[in-house]
C-alpha cells in the first residue's frame, strides 16, 4: 500500500466532506440534514485517522517506492466505455456495441478479424433475442433514430 | 410449512424452472472458472435478464449462478493456481499441488462433490432457520433494524478491506450515497442537485453492476494476456474419488459445511471468508495438519464445502430481515426487489409459494451442479482458456444493456459507469466495493430505524433501546465485533487479507 | 399575398390530412403506456392487467413501459413533454402526483393543466386499523383516547405526502385527536411495525388490509370513504361511526400530455371502461386487493381538482 496515496485520499475526502457539509445547509426542512451531517463528520474523523496513520508510517519508514503497476490501460478503457455509452444514446445499442466491441478487441491485441466479427454478431443477436424478443424489454435505439 | 413444500417442489420442477437452473449453473460455473469474474459480478450482470421472467425461475437462475460460480472458481484455482473467484483462494493451496502431482481430475471431482454437499446442507439450514426467523422478524422494530444495520456494517467494514479504517470509510461512503434522494420522513430533497432521476436515490442495481462488474473489468485490463499458459490434460485422469476416500472425507465436508453456513448467515461475510475458516478449522482438527498444502484432498474438500455452504446461509438474513449475508446476496436483493418481493414476513406468508419454490429449487440446483460439474470436469480446462481480450468488451456491453434494462434509463447507465470508475479507483487504493454496496442497502434501514426510534421514544432513545431485549443483544454483538476486530488487527497486522 | 395564401393552403392540407387520419380511426398503431413505478409493484401489476384486457377493445397493442423514479416524477415529467397524439399515455397516482407538484420546496414546474385526464382505474379508500389484540374496540374509543392523550399513540404513514399521511391530518383536524406520526417506506413496513406492536395505529388502504383482516391479525376500525366496502364487510365508514366526513384514498388513473383531443380521450376511456367491466378483470383485481372505480370526463377532472384543494388546505400552500 502506498502511504503517500493514503495522505492524498484523506485530503480529498476531507475536502469533499466540507463541500457536502455546505450543501446540507440548503436542505429543508433542516431536520433531514442532521443524519447526513453526522455521517459527514464521522467520515472526516475517519479520513483524519487514515491520514494520521499514513503520515506516521512515512515518518517511520521513509517514503516507500511507488508500486510498479501503473498501466494507463484501465483509464483508456474507461474513456472508451464513456464514449461507448454516449454513442449508445446517439445511435442506439446495436451500432454502438458493434463499434465498441470491435474497437476494444483490436485495442487489446486481437487480430483474428473474422472471429471478432462473429463475436460482434453473436452479442447483437443474443441481446436482440433475449431482451427484445423474450423479455420484451426496451433496448436503447438512439435519439437519431427515434 | 409442509403444505407448501409439495407445491414448491412442483413449481421448482416446472420445465421453465429447470431450464433456468441448468442455464444458471452452467453460466455460473463458466463465470466462476474465468479468472477475474466473480459470483457477485455474474449475478449482477444476470439480474436484468430475470426481469421479465417468472419470479421463481428468475430467482432460481440467480441463485444457481451464485452456487455455480462459487464452485467454478475452484476449477481455475486447481488447474492454473489462479482462483477464479476470491472464494477459491484456499482451494488453490492443495488443489494446485494435486494438479502438479497429476491428480487434477480428482481434485475437480472432490471439489464438485464437496461444493454440492456444502450447498445442500446450507439449503437445509435455510429451510429450517428462515421460517421461524421470519416469524421472529415481527419483533424487530425500528430500533432493532437500526442496530442490525450497524452490526452488519461493523462486520463488513472489518473483514473486507485491507485496514479497518478503509473498511469503515467505505461503509460511511455507502451510507452517504444512501441519503441521496427524497427523505421519506420529511419529504426533503437531499443531494439531488436538481436532477429528477436522483430523487428516488442512487439506482441500486446499476450502481452494483458498476461497483462489482465494470470495476472488475477495469482491473482485468491491467494484466491482459492473450491466453493462459499450459493447461493440464485431463483426458485420462480419474475424476471420481473412491468410496473409501469419500467416506473418510465426509466428516470434514459436513463440519465445514456447517461452518460455512454460519459464516454465510453473518451479515456481509461471504464465500471468501468461509473457505479460509473451513480450511483452517479442518487443518486444526486434522490428525495430519502437516499434510495440508501438499496436495491433500481434505484441504480441497474443506475449502469447497465451506464456501458453497455460504450460498444458503447468506439467504437466511436476506429473506427474513433484508440483511444480505454476503456481497453476492446484496446483489441478489436487487433481483428480489425487481420481482416486487420485499424481504420479511411476507415472503413466508403472502409470497410463500414463491419463496419455498426458490428454496426447494436451490436444493435441486445443487444436485444439478453435481451432475453438470462431474460431466463437464474433463472439459473444464477449456473454460479457463477463454482469452481475456474477448471477455472484457463483452462484459462492458452486458453492463450497459443490463443497467439500462432495469428502468429503461440512460441515466442509470451513466450511474453504472461512474460507479465503475469509483469502484476501480477504490480497489486500486486498498478499499473494497463490498462495504459500500452493503451500506447503500443498509443505509436507509439504519437511518429510518434511528429516526423512527427518535420519534417513537420522543427523543429518549437510550432507555428505549435498552428496554428492549433484542436491541440489548444487538448492542452487545456490535461492541463485541468492534472490539474483536481491533484486537485481531493489533495481534495479526499481516493476517490473510480477503480480496472479495 | 402569395405567402398568406400558401400558409392558408398548408393549413387546409394539414387539416385534411388530420381528418383523413381520423377517418381511419384512432388508434392506428401501438400505444405506449407509461407506468411510473417499478415492474412488479402494485401499480405495475394493476396496469398490466387492465392494459392486456383493454387491448382487445382498442384493437391495438398497449406497450407497458416502466419509468420509475422520484416517486413517479421521472416518468410524469417525461409524459407531459410527449406529443399529445394519443400514442403516449401514462398512469397518474393520486395524491402522490398532486402533493409532488404542489410542494413548493420541490420547485416543480408542473400543474394539473399539463395533463389530459382520461379515466380513473383504481380507487383504494383509506382505513384506520389496529392490531387484533388492541385495547381499542372501535373508532370512537380510539379517537377519544387520542384526544385526551395527545401524541401518545403512534400512527403509521407510508411517507410524507402519502394518502395515509393526508388521512391522518384530515382525521386530526376533524376530531381534535393528535397522533405521534411515524413515517415508513411502504405498506410492508407499516404492517410489520403494527403487527409487531412497535406502533399503535395503522393508517393504510382497504386493499392492503383485506388479507390481514381476514387472517385475524388486524382489526379495521373505520373506512375513510362515503360507503362501506365489499373487501371489509361490517367495517363502518368514519362518517357512519363519528359523523365526520373524511374521504381519503389513493387513486390510479390514466392521463396523457395536455392537449389530447376529446375523441382520443373518449376512445381510450371507453376501451378501458369495457375492460374494467369484464368479470375476469374484476375478479383478478379483487384477488390482488385493488378496488376498481371508474371515473372519466368531468367527474374525474373534478376529483383531481378536489384533491388539489385538500392538499393545499392541509399543507397551507
Amino acid at each position: 500500500m502506498n502511504r503517500r496515496n493514503d495522505l492524498i485520499i484523506a485530503a480529498v475526502i476531507l475536502l469533499v466532506c466540507i463541500l457536502l457539509l455546505g450543501v446540507t445547509r440548503n436542505i429543508t426542512p433542516a431536520g433531514a440534514a442532521n443524519y447526513p451531517r453526522i455521517l459527514l463528520i464521522t467520515m472526516m474523523v475517519l479520513a483524519a485517522a487514515l491520514g494520521a496513520a499514513a503520515y506516521r508510517d512515512t515518518k517511520r519508514t521513509g517514503s516507500p517506492p511507488e508500486p510498479s503497476s501503473r498501466s494507463p490501460r484501465p483509464y483508456l478503457l474507461f474513456a472508451f466505455c464513456a464514449a461507448y455509452v454516449a454513442l449508445v444514446g446517439l445511435v442506439g445499442y446495436f451500432i454502438a456495441s458493434s463499434v465498441f466491441l470491435f474497437g476494444v478487441m483490436a485495442y487489446l491485441g486481437r487480430r483474428k478479424y473474422g472471429q471478432m466479427l462473429l463475436i460482434v454478431a453473436g452479442l447483437n443477436l443474443a441481446v436482440w433475442y433475449i431482451f427484445m424478443i423474450r423479455l420484451n424489454v426496451l433496448v436503447p435505439m438512439g435519439i437519431l433514430f427515434e | 410449512m409442509n403444505e407448501y413444500l409439495l407445491a414448491a417442489l412442483q413449481r421448482a420442477l416446472l420445465p421453465q424452472s429447470l431450464v433456468a437452473m441448468t442455464f444458471g449453473v452452467t453460466a455460473g460455473i463458466i463465470i466462476g472458472a474465468l479468472p477475474g469474474l466473480t459470483a457477485t459480478m455474474g449475478v449482477a450482470l444476470l439480474i436484468p435478464i430475470t426481469f421479465g421472467m417468472d419470479p421463481v425461475a428468475g430467482l432460481l437462475m440467480l441463485t444457481a449462478v451464485y452456487g455455480g460460480a462459487i464452485y467454478g472458481g475452484s476449477i481455475s484455482a486447481i488447474l492454473i493456481h489462479t482462483p477464479g473467484t476470491p472464494a477459491s483462494a484456499a482451494t488453490a493451496l492443495d488443489g494446485y499441488e494435486m494438479t502438479k502431482q497429476g491428480k487434477a481430475g480428482l481434485a475437480i471431482g472432490i471439489s464438485v462433490i464437496a461444493s454440492s454437499i456444502g450447498g445442500i446442507i446450507s439449503v437445509l439450514a435455510l429451510l429450517l432457520l428462515a421460517p421461524p426467523l421470519s416469524r421472529l422478524s415481527l419483533r424487530f422494530g425500528p430500533p432493532e433494524y437500526f442496530l442490525l444495520a450497524v452490526f452488519g456494517l461493523t462486520i463488513i467494514g472489518s473483514i473486507t478491506a485491507k485496514s479497518l479504517i478503509k473498511g469503515l470509510i467505505g461503509a460511511v461512503f455507502g451510507l452517504l450515497l444512501a441519503t441521496v434522494g427524497i427523505d421519506v420522513l420529511t419529504g426533503a430533497f437531499r443531494y439531488t442537485f436538481g436532477i429528477t432521476a436522483l430523487e428516488s436515490g442512487v439506482s441500486l442495481v446499476p450502481a452494483m453492476i458498476g461497483f462489482f462488474s465494470l470495476s472488475q473489468v477495469l482491473m482485468l485490463t491491467e494484466e491482459t494476456k492473450e491466453s493462459i499458459v499450459s493447461l493440464p490434460d485431463l483426458g485420462k485422469e480419474r475424476i471420481l474419488p473412491t468410496l473409501e476416500e469419500l467416506r473418510s472425507l465426509l466428516g470434514t465436508i459436513l463440519y465445514c459445511s456447517v461452518l460455512g453456513t454460519f459464516v454465510g448467515i453473518l451479515p456481509g461475510a461471504g464465500g471468501d471468508i468461509a473457505s479460509w475458516v473451513g480450511y483452517n478449522e479442518a487443518k486444526r482438527i486434522s490428525k495430519h495438519p502437516e499434510k495440508f498444502g501438499t496436495g491433500y484432498i481434505y484441504g480441497v474438500a474443506a475449502a469447497e464445502s465451506a464456501n458453497n455452504a455460504v450460498t444458503g446461509g447468506a439467504m437466511v438474513p436476506l429473506l427474513t430481515l433484508g440483511i444480505p449475508g454476503s456481497a453476492t446476496a446484496a446483489v441478489l436483493l436487487g433481483g428480489l426487489l425487481i420481482q416486487g418481493l420485499v424481504p420479511g414476513r411476507d415472503l413466508f406468508t403472502k409470497y410463500a409459494d414463491v419463496t419455498y419454490a426458490v428454496i426447494v429449487g436451490m436444493f435441486i440446483t445443487n444436485i444439478l451442479m453435481l451432475i453438470i460439474g462431474l460431466v463437464s470436469a474433463r472439459y473444464a480446462m477449456y473454460i479457463a482458456g477463454i482469452p481475456i481480450n474477448i471477455l472484457i468488451p463483452l462484459i462492458v456491453a452486458l453492463c450497459v444493456i443490463g443497467s439500462y434494462a432495469i428502468n429503461n434509463s440512460m441515466f442509470d447507465v451513466w450511474i453504472m459507469l461512474v460507479f465503475g470508475l469509483i469502484g476501480f479507483l477504490m480497489r486500486k487504493q486498498g478499499f473494497h466495493p463490498a462495504p459500500v454496496v452493503l451500506a447503500l442497502i443498509l443505509g436507509p434501514m439504519a437511518e429510518m430505524g434511528l429516526r423512527q426510534s427518535l420519534v417513537i421514544s420522543k427523543g429518549a432513545i437510550l432507555p428505549y433501546f435498552l428496554g428492549r431485549p433484542i436491541s440489548l443483544i444487538l448492542v452487545v454483538l456490535i461492541i463485541a465485533s468492534i472490539v474483536s476486530t481491533i484486537i485481531l488487527e493489533r495481534r495479526h497486522p499481516e493476517r490473510i487479507l480477503v480480496e472479495e | 399575398m402569395f405567402k398568406k395564401k400558401g400558409a392558408l393552403l398548408l393549413i387546409i392540407v394539414g387539416l385534411l390530412a388530420a381528418f383523413a387520419a381520423m377517418a381511419q380511426g384512432y388508434p392506428t398503431r401501438a400505444i405506449t403506456l407509461m407506468v411510473m413505478y417499478p415492474a412488479g409493484g402494485g401499480t405495475d401489476v394493476g396496469a398490466r392487467m387492465v392494459a392486456s384486457t383493454a387491448e382487445k377493445y382498442l384493437g391495438q397493442t398497449l406497450t407497458v413501459v416502466n419509468k420509475a423514479g422520484a416517486g413517479g416524477f421521472v416518468g410524469w415529467e417525461e409524459l407531459i413533454r410527449k406529443k399529445p397524439d394519443g400514442y403516449t399515455i401514462g398512469f397518474i397516482n393520486i395524491p402522490g402526483l398532486t402533493y409532488g407538484y404542489l410542494d413548493p420546496s420541490a420547485g416543480r414546474k408542473m400543474s394539473l393543466g399539463d395533463f389530459t385526464p382520461i379515466m380513473n382505474h383504481v380507487y383504494d379508500p383509506g382505513v384506520i386499523a389496529v392490531r387484533a389484540d388492541s385495547r381499542f374496540q372501535n373508532i370512537q374509543e380510539l379517537l377519544d383516547y387520542a384526544r385526551a392523550n395527545p401524541e401518545e399513540l403512534t400512527a403509521t404513514t407510508t411517507g410524507v405526502g402519502s394518502d395515509d399521511h393526508l388521512a391522518i391530518m384530515q382525521v386530526e383536524r376533524g376530531t381534535g385527536a393528535k397522533f405521534n406520526v411515524v413515517h415508513f417506506r411502504g405498506f410492508a413496513d407499516t404492517l410489520a411495525a403494527t403487527l409487531g406492536g412497535h406502533v399503535d395505529v395503522l393508517f393504510a388502504n382497504v386493499g392492503e388490509v383485506k388479507v390481514p383482516q381476514q387472517n385475524g391479525e388486524l382489526r379495521t376500525l373505520a373506512v375513510l370513504d362515503d360507503k362501506q366496502t365489499d373487501f371489509l364487510p361490517g367495517v363502518p365508514t368514519l362518517e357512519e361511526a363519528t359523523g365526520l366526513p373524511v374521504y381519503s384514498g389513493s387513486a390510479r388513473g390514466l392521463a396523457g400530455p395536455a392537449g389530447m383531443s376529446k375523441e382520443m380521450v373518449d376512445v381510450l376511456a371507453e376501451a378501458f371502461k369495457k375492460a374494467m367491466e369484464e368479470p375476469e378483470h374484476i375478479e383478478k383485481m379483487a384477488e390482488i386487493g385493488l378496488p376498481l372505480r371508474f371515473m372519466a370526463g368531468e367527474e374525474y377532472q373534478a376529483y383531481l381538482e378536489r384533491q388539489e384543494q385538500v392538499v393545499k388546505e392541509l399543507m397551507g400552500w
